[in-house]
């Protein structure tokens, strides 16, 4: 093994990650009604660890406010067909955002500073940038896509 | 074939599970957030290997890749550099928050390659600009030069002894599965401006890789 360091001890010389099935092979099972009530887990997980509020949610998305509240309330976000919706996709978009912090930062409150703090690379404070525009939202999903894959 | 390692984040998805605290749901969930991505065209691929050539243009800036450039896998020829290029990309997501310390883990894997007719910059009498710690427009340069480079050795300016890292510019060149992997565990002091790679006995000083 090609190494000056110390091993650590728990490695493995097999990998079995590619063998299982993944979400992309699982594609002809999506099912919108459970698909529907993920979401509401989703923005609850989101709510709770971000202590963001439904209408701070809301006016992140550009979604009513009562919109959202009605999804949280009823515990289930309509979806009709496999193609999704703008304001869908925009709430795909944060779910994926958190979930990208989430795996960046055990600690919630350090999700919260990231998001809540001038940034010097992008030179902004990024939920700023997430609430201007549905391409902020964007913009912020795929740079968290790429620094968690630099080492982030 | 040369063994590359390279150290990432993997933990994403235990987020839907955590979010659910249900098997189907958290299934859905994944799904789609995978439907909002553009579409893995490498799917023969292990994910780690896969994931650097799945976004299409335009990038964020990096060494050797322009805003419009061809997707690369990075890798260390050693554990050890590997972890002072991980420790840089950790730390500069970190050093401007007010908070104090973090533990938790990462993955480190490594996966061989084809390293036949590999171009190496350590000769080229731009290399402190292509090794440039801030600056990667000499990189960018390299690459527009040498269209036809899709492996390139370069000395790591993270690592203090700058060992070897190696740009991979075409997938073809990455074997489709991982060698190995493991969980590592690390401990960061945001004061003290260190993270500690704990399996490694490492500690790494901003200071050393900015």
């Amino acid at each position: 093994m090609p190494t000056s360091a110390a091993l650590p001890n728990n490695r493995t010389s097999i990998s079995i990650r590619g063998s299982s099935p993944s979400i992309v092979t699982m594609a002809g099972k999506f099912d919108p009604t459970i698909a529907g009530r993920a979401i509401v887990d989703g923005l609850e997980y989101l709510k709770n660890r971000l202590e963001w509020s439904g209408t701070k949610i809301a006016n992140t998305l550009h979604i009513p406010a009562n919109t959202i509240n009605t999804w949280l309330k009823k515990g289930i976000v309509p979806i009709n067909s496999s193609t999704l919706h703008p304001d869908m996709q925009a709430v795909i978009h944060l779910l994926a955002i958190h979930r990208s912090l989430e795996a960046m930062f055990e600690n919630p409150a350090h999700q919260r500073a990231w998001l809540s703090t001038h940034h010097p690379e992008l030179n902004v404070i990024p939920e700023n940038l997430m609430g201007e525009s549905i391409d902020g939202l964007i913009f912020i999903r795929q740079y968290l896509d790429y620094v968690r894959g630099r080492g982030a | 074939m040369i063994e590359l390692v390279r150290v990432v984040e993997h933990q994403a998805a235990l987020s839907s599970y955590r979010a659910t605290q249900d098997e189907e749901r958290a299934v859905q969930l994944e799904l789609l957030i995978e439907f909002t991505k553009q579409k893995n065209y490498y799917t023969s691929w292990h994910p780690l290997i896969a994931t650097p050539f799945r976004y299409n243009p335009p990038h964020p800036e990096a060494r050797f890749r322009s805003k419009f450039g061809k997707n690369i896998f990075y890798g260390s020829l050693i554990e050890e550099t590997a972890l002072y290029e991980h420790a840089f990309h950790f730390m500069k997501q970190r050093m401007h928050l007010n908070v104090k310390t973090e533990t938790g883990t990462r993955t480190i894997f490594s996966v061989d390659s084809d390293d036949k007719s590999s171009v190496n910059v350590k000769n080229d009498n731009q290399l402190s600009s292509i090794i440039d710690k801030n600056d990667y427009s000499a990189s960018q340069q390299f690459v527009v030069s040498n269209p036809h480079a899709t492996f390139i050795l370069y000395p790591s300016c993270r690592d203090p002894q700058q060992r070897d890292n190696v740009a991979v510019l075409d997938i073809n060149r990455l074997a489709k599965n991982i060698k190995w992997e493991a969980a590592i565990q690390f401990f960061y002091d945001n004061k003290k401006q260190r993270m500690t790679w704990m399996d490694y006995s490492l500690p790494i000083e901003w200071m050393d890789v900015r």
